[in-house]
């Protein structure tokens, strides 16, 4: 377990090197680099040094260390990516199951249809349709933004439904409300995706643990199906499909950025686009590395985590030794 | 009164190629603890017999049977719900290549604890815990594993097939059902390893009076252990009788195929000589022949065989051939 656990924490850091001196190049051709003396590969080290230290340059446009405005910015779109994460596993896990279940069934069809269409909507389209509807014919759940602007919520985690905690007893029952009702359309929209790939994993990990032996020898001990799926398939069949559900963590990433223009949400996405709008190069680059570490340590993390719960993980790393 | 009455239970299989009779009329009888063998070659239907009697079966599966009875539960009527019931109190199964058959992300002392019935729990709910524990613990007891520690907090794949199989019967022994299928318990296992499992079998009947129903395709290791052997062959039964009976004495020539094929060492051997077996392989089912299916390999068979034979029963010993073999002239009545 240790080795397995140096060899990914390895994988994080070379990686992390890697986005690094891309980005690295990206700013030698940019003539906005301060020069240091030395050569590329003491200029690079430096410039890695720096980044690890959080100093990732000063905005040309607002004036601001990039640091201070990313560490403003990006618990928003955490918050919108878990959200959406979360919701996709409540649906997604069910479903997944089921047509996992129902193998060569009509169930099993409907809901792998469904799935493909959920797939296949573009995110923006998908967005403008819920507001035009929901928001502007129905009134159900606000146009945009994050909470409404007559709360002044303090920033002290950044997420929303944490910093509530720092309010005033009544007022914060009211701001977790328009908290929740602002997060609701962008989380619903944003977890389509997710949602879709959550329930094709399941389903064929979930078929192909049906078949397995220990399921007929668990039906012949007179479990019923419903324990049998609980008890002996479901955590045989969700672990494995864990680590590539991680990796898209950055393609929600991707889709929250495009979503945060539509919503209005005061995110890394729209503070990227208008950094890109103004040819703020050091916003660009503080916010690309931001984000590539990002998905880069929750892909760890997810595999790190699935070789905790899964002993059939641990035995494969044991297995390459 | 029988424990186990199967009277004529025919199952039928769809495929693509139209129905097929995979078992055709089979019928079978135990007495309470009783080890019967039921013997044939891979893809005789002796394993769909075996899932057939605990309901574990296909919707492509049509199961039709005269009777069908566990002691007084008719298993052809029940529920969903009440088979499940049977399950594990009355009847329980192990299996080939055990270690596939547990679960492998979940430690075997879990899963033992998970087979244990809680409706003859002693003491208040407090207890529960602790109480399936020792349980589980003198379960494995009972199947010869001593470092039971160890075991219980192992993963499957990190056991041996044999301490898999222990395992197995530890689940299957732990609603005391009456009956046990045992489906090929020992293939793929060393020669010292099956005989253990195999002798623990013996030890399980003699001690709890366990019927033992028990699958192989290996004649000669069970006559030892077996007091009933049925021979089966392409869904059909063609020789029942009591060990000594039907090994010393067997009728029906694919028995005695059966058991000439096995090597004896007693008399020396010509160098690279073939074993002796039966001409051709087991058909496919699509393509059974009509009447005895044995017709077409059979070193005996005559014109007559193109119908099918009928079970004849002779001192107990019953078996299915128009030209049976080790038989006094005056029996083979003159039709």
């Amino acid at each position: 377990m240790l080795r397995y656990f140096i060899r990914r924490i390895n994988l994080l850091v070379i990686t992390f090197l890697i986005i690094n001196l891309i980005a690295f190049f990206f700013q030698k051709n940019q003539t906005i680099f301060i020069e240091t003396d030395g050569n590329w590969l003491s200029q690079y080290l430096v410039f890695v040094w720096n980044n690890l230290n959080g100093d990732l340059g000063v905005s040309s446009i607002t004036g601001k260390p990039v640091f201070d405005e990313l560490i403003s910015f990006l618990p928003a779109t955490l918050e919108l990516c878990f959200s959406a994460f979360l919701l996709s596993f409540i649906v997604g896990i069910p479903l997944g199951t089921l047509a996992g279940i129902y193998h060569q069934h009509w169930i099993r069809n409907l809901i792998l249809s469904v799935t493909m269409v959920g797939y296949s909507i573009p995110v923006f389209w998908l967005a403008l349709l819920l507001v035009m509807n929901s928001s502007l014919l129905l009134g159900w759940f606000p146009v945009s933004g994050r909470y409404d602007l007559l709360l002044e919520i303090p920033q002290i985690t950044g997420f929303g439904i944490i910093d509530v905690m720092w309010l005033e007893p009544q007022a914060r029952w009211p701001a977790l409300m328009s908290i929740v009702s602002h997060l609701a359309l962008p989380t619903l929209v944003l977890a389509v995706v997710p949602t879709t790939e959550v329930i094709r994993q399941l389903s064929n990990s979930m078929a192909k643990v049906m078949s397995e032996n220990y399921i007929k020898a668990a039906a012949t001990k007179g479990l019923s199906k419903w324990q049998i799926v609980t008890r002996h398939a479901l955590h045989n069949a969700l672990p494995p499909i864990l680590p590539s559900l991680g990796l898209q963590f950055g393609n929600v990433l991707t889709m929250a950025m495009v979503l945060e223009v539509v919503f209005a949400w005061p995110g890394i996405g729209r503070w990227l686009i208008s950094s890109i709008y103004q040819q703020d190069y050091v916003a660009i680059q503080g916010g690309m590395l931001a984000v590539a570490t990002l998905v880069i340590i929750t892909f760890v993390l997810t595999d790190l985590f699935t070789a905790l719960i899964h002993p059939l993980r641990r035995r494969e790393v044991y297995a390459q030794h | 009164m029988a424990l186990l009455d199967i009277r004529n239970l025919t199952i039928e299989i769809d495929t693509p190629t139209g129905k097929v009779k995979a078992v055709d009329r089979v019928s079978l009888t135990m007495a309470e603890g009783e080890i019967k063998a039921l013997v044939g070659e891979s893809g005789s239907g002796k394993s769909l017999i075996a899932k057939a009697l605990l309901g574990v079966t296909k919707p492509s599966w049509t199961i039709k049977a005269d009777r069908m009875r566990l002691g007084d539960v008719d298993l052809l009527q029940l529920t969903t719900k009440q088979r499940r019931k049977v399950l594990g109190h009355e009847i329980a199964m192990i299996f080939q290549e055990p270690s596939s058959c547990l679960d492998p992300s979940e430690e075997v002392g879990k899963q033992i604890e998970e087979a244990i019935p809680c409706h003859n729990i002693k003491g208040g709910f407090w207890r529960r815990f602790q109480w399936r524990k020792k349980q589980a613990q003198a379960l494995l007891h009972k199947v010869g594993v001593k470092d039971h520690h160890k075991v219980m907090r192992s993963y499957p794949y990190e056991l041996s097939d044999g301490l898999c199989q222990k395992v197995m019967i530890a689940m299957a022994i732990a609603g005391q059902p009456k009956l046990l299928v045992a489906d090929e318990p020992t293939t793929a296992m060393e020669v010292t390893t099956a005989s253990q499992i195999l002798r623990l079998l013996h030890k399980l009947n003699k001690l709890n009076n366990t019927a033992i129903l028990l699958i192989s395709h290996d004649l000669n290791t069970l006559s030892d252990l077996a007091d009933t052997i049925s021979v089966i062959y392409c869904g059909q039964m063609v020789e029942v009788g009591r060990s000594e009976q039907v090994v010393g004495n067997s009728h029906h020539p694919y028995t005695n195929a059966l058991l000439s094929s096995a090597p004896k060492f007693s008399q020396p051997f010509d160098r690279k000589a073939l074993l002796p077996g039966l001409p051709g392989s087991i058909p496919a089912l699509q393509h059974l022949p009509i009447g005895c299916r044995l017709g077409p390999r059979c070193p005996k068979a005559q014109r007559k065989c193109v119908t099918q034979p009928k079970l004849k029963k002779v001192k107990g010993h019953q078996y299915a051939c128009h030209y049976p073999l080790n038989i006094e002239k005056k029996v083979t009545v003159n039709g």
